[in-house]
């Protein structure tokens, strides 16, 4: 770990952009860094804070303990006094550690009081040993669009900040951080991006949406993207509109996507079962929030993958993939929607709060997976929409072909008429079932994290990094393998496998019942312990690191 | 193309008299007279006696689920704008379950004649009260009748947005036709409420009940004189074009619709220029 850095202070107060801006601060000189960030479900006030992540190593998960906290508020200085070597805070608030004059500041450069942020960048940079450039550089880009003397009140402040920081006798505790200087050309995203980048890479067009937080800033960002791009980015009236909207545009050829998060998912359980009886492919993005009801709006869980295996009356296929970081949420996105349209059922990405909030720095994502069609407009003799077949893949025409037919969500035949018969039932029942076993050799094969101890530690979706890294701390004192299960449905046999042969297995997850482990068990297969958290928020490397030492 | 041509392999299994072949057989009249490319013509349809009805007419069918007709008939068109596309469902779908959708649907004006079936009853399922149930009217789920006042379809169309809006009766199968044509050619959102007996559950709406009552109204661009008229629900009940005006669709506001269909575009993007941003 080289540096963790928190600013927190109420909702309003810039908090999160704070973030960004240090986080890009730091992936400019050549770091990686990762934000994550926790607030109340409040308009204004509350307490609000981001915490950075800078390190060598690609790193996407939080740890406890903070080098610089920036206290704006009281609450900030009081809430993590024990975790944090040094705090920094300005008028108002009662710490030990270093005063800024963060207001003073402002009111000497004249500007807003919300650029005491700037200050805080600018002293935090300096007593990080970063180049000043980086954080000027960032604050151009930043600042550009809202006007010279907004952009020019914020440098002022950042170089008084710094220059505080330069003329401290302090010697920090840290090493000092020295940028590596090369100019870098990664991105910095958030999960969010990535399911939208994955998913518009993946040829969906039409995104339908209601907002509801987590997943609504994928509005913000799909929605500029409109007309450079030729996609529609649709707020609808409710996330029952959202999924049916995203099946018409489905039915008529245009890859679709609805997201939401459990509450929404909740609306659009019965056009899920729609698509998968009329088998027109959508997928869509479920990210997770702790529930039942609203729950903790604005917090972190895994509470959902029971949910979204079985929602819906009625039985048909599906696909459930719980990607987890962002590199996989892109990749697994574009797999997504050529899976769905080759093998004509619905798809369900799982993100969540934490997941799909926190920003990470990456490359430009790239996939090596390539879009395909699976689409006809000729066929030889009656065209039967829902003909039998091998794979039980019919294929599919859309509208403004000569292949005229018609889809009901009432059981049909093969030509898509009224059908009860009970052996057409069986028969189209047996069809659609029958794709599950060609839809898993598509899938990438699951991959066991193999460091020859006789623990294995088992996570799906958002746990992957934080799993991964707590494996690496762990090393010195006790060899302990990962397995990622990425996919929850169709469900690998080779996960039980692996497991199999796992030594004493622990399955780690954000919730209280513990579903990965149920849907393990559901597959033949018991862990031995299981290691939840259900508080909301996400667990920390720390946090992994103790708990798995304390099993044994 | 003739009538015969827009037959299906099935028939409907619709009760004898009931109102729904009367619109079945004005849309079939309709979409001749137009003279429609099969094949770019959508038929979408809810749940319930009448969202049967896409198995019935050779074009292009959807029957969804129940009340949500509308948000799939909209996904449709905005995927590709070069079909004509009719939504079909009835009072329930329209304006019990999928009332939200039909009021966002008028303000949206997206270019869609949708059909209401409006037989003021739960036929499929044998004979509860509905939205448009007038008041007092007994059924299965209201032996002392229904305490709620109706809504009035084509006062709520207008009110809520939609650019066409019109009634027709079901015995005047030649007057709907008309009215569908219309309502087809033009461009925004077209909500035709039909009245339509139920002979097997609504003893009350018959077709000699609304015989004796419809009258004809010619059609206005004054939203309020328009408004006015389609309160009139009662002895005598007002038919026709209620209202017309031009307004621009949805799509005509949406430039990164121009050009091909949206489900005709290539899959691959070149995200190198969004990437920049996050740099």
């Amino acid at each position: 770990m080289r540096l963790v850095w928190r600013i927190g202070g109420k909702a309003g107060e810039g908090i999160n952009n704070a973030g960004l801006i240090f986080a890009k601060t730091f992936m400019r000189a050549g770091f990686h860094v990762f934000m994550n960030t926790e607030l109340p479900s409040l308009i204004r006030g509350g307490h609000n804070i981001a915490t950075v992540r800078v390190d060598d190593k690609k790193i996407a998960c939080p740890v406890n303990g903070v080098d610089i906290l920036v206290a704006l508020d009281q609450t900030t200085a009081d809430s993590y006094r024990e975790e944090s070597k040094n705090i920094v805070f300005g008028e108002g608030v009662k710490a030990e550690g270093f005063f800024v004059p963060l207001q003073g500041v402002v009111d000497e450069v004249g500007g807003d009081s919300v650029m005491r942020n700037s200050v805080a960048l600018g002293f935090s940079i300096g007593l990080a040993g970063l180049d000043f450039k980086f954080l000027k550089n960032v604050l151009e880009d930043d600042f550009k669009s809202k006007g010279e003397t907004v952009l020019g009140a914020n440098l002022k402040c950042a170089e008084k900040g710094f220059e505080i920081a330069s003329k401290l006798k302090f010697h920090m505790v840290l090493e000092p951080l020295k940028s590596e200087g090369k100019e870098s050309k990664r991105i910095l995203i958030s999960g969010n991006h990535a399911i939208a980048f994955g998913s518009l890479k993946g040829g969906c067009r039409f995104f339908s949406a209601y907002p509801m937080t987590p997943a609504s800033p994928m509005m913000e960002y799909l929605a500029p993207l409109e007309r450079d791009l030729g996609i529609v980015m649709k707020q609808v009236e409710d996330e029952i509109a959202a999924v049916n909207m995203a099946i018409g545009a489905s039915y008529a050829g245009a890859r679709s996507m609805a997201f939401t998060s459990g509450g929404g998912f909740s609306l659009m359980v019965e056009g899920l079962g729609l698509s998968g009886m009329t088998e027109t492919p959508v997928v869509i993005a479920e990210v997770q929030r702790p529930g039942p009801s609203t729950g903790l709006p604005t917090r972190t869980g895994q509470e959902d993958f029971k949910f979204v295996l079985s929602a819906s009356q009625g039985e048909f296929p599906r696909i459930v993939v719980a990607p987890g970081d962002c590199e996989e949420l892109f990749e697994e996105s574009t797999r997504l929607f050529n899976l769905v349209e080759k093998y004509q059922v619905p798809g369900i990405l799982l993100s969540d709060k934490f997941l799909s909030e926190s920003f990470v720095d990456c490359a430009p994502l790239e996939t090596q997976i390539k879009n395909e069609r699976f689409l006809i407009d000729k066929t030889a003799g009656v065209y039967k929409r829902y003909s039998l077949t091998e794979t039980g893949v019919s294929p599919r025409a859309v509208p403004g072909s000569d292949l005229i037919f018609r889809s009901t969500s009432d059981e049909h035949d093969e030509e898509g008429y009224f059908d009860e018969d009970a052996e057409n039932r069986v028969k189209m029942t047996e069809k659609r079932w029958g794709k599950v076993k060609f839809i898993k050799k598509d899938l990438k094969k699951p991959e066991l994290v193999d460091n020859g101890g006789d623990l294995t530690l088992v996570g799906t979706g958002s746990t992957k990094n934080v799993i991964r890294e707590a494996v690496e701390v762990l090393k010195g004192k006790v060899k302990v393998n990962h397995l990622h299960v990425l996919y929850l449905s169709p469900f690998q046999e080779e996960v039980v496998k692996i497991l199999e042969s796992a030594g004493t297995v622990v399955c780690v997850e954000n919730n209280y019942t513990g579903q990965l482990a149920s849907i393990l068990r559901e597959n033949g297969f018991e862990v031995d312990y299981h290691l939840l958290k259900f508080d909301g928020r996400p667990f920390t490397v720390d946090e992994v690191v103790e708990r798995v030492l304390n099993l044994r | 193309m003739k009538v015969e041509d827009l037959n299906t392999k099935t028939t409907p299994h619709w009760c004898p008299g009931c109102g729904d072949y009367g619109i079945l057989n004005a849309l079939k009249s309709a979409l001749v007279e137009l003279n429609i490319e099969r094949k770019n013509t959508v038929l979408v349809s809810g749940i319930g006696c009448a969202s049967k009805i896409p198995q019935w007419i050779n074009i292009f069918g959807f029957h969804t689920l129940h009340g949500r007709f509308l948000p799939v008939a909209t996904g449709v068109k905005l995927a590709n704008k070069d079909l004509t596309v009719i939504a079909a469902g009835g009072d329930g779908d329209s304006l019990g379950i999928g009332l939200g959708h039909f009021v966002h649907s008028c303000r949206r004006n997206i270019d869609i004649t949708t059909i209401i079936f409006d037989n003021a009853i739960y036929g499929l399922t044998t004979g509860q009260t509905s939205p448009t149930s007038q008041k007092g009217f007994v059924s299965k789920s209201t032996p002392f009748g229904s305490i709620e006042n109706p809504v009035n379809p084509v006062s709520l169309a207008i009110a809520s947005g939609a650019t066409f809006v019109a009634r027709g009766f079901a015995g005047d199968v030649k007057g709907l036709s008309s009215l569908i044509v219309e309502g087809i050619k033009h461009k925004g959102f077209s909500v035709i409420d039909v009245l339509q007996p139920c002979v097997t559950f609504n003893h009350v709406n018959t077709y000699d009940f609304y015989s004796k009552r419809v009258y004809k109204v010619d059609a206005t661009s004054d939203k309020i004189k328009a408004f006015e008229r389609s309160l009139e629900f009662g002895e005598r009940i007002p038919t026709g074009v209620f209202f017309k005006e031009d307004r621009e669709t949805l799509i005509d506001q949406m430039p990164q619709l121009k050009g091909e269909a949206l489900s005709r575009r290539v899959l691959d993007v070149d995200l190198k220029k969004v990437f920049e941003k996050f740099v």
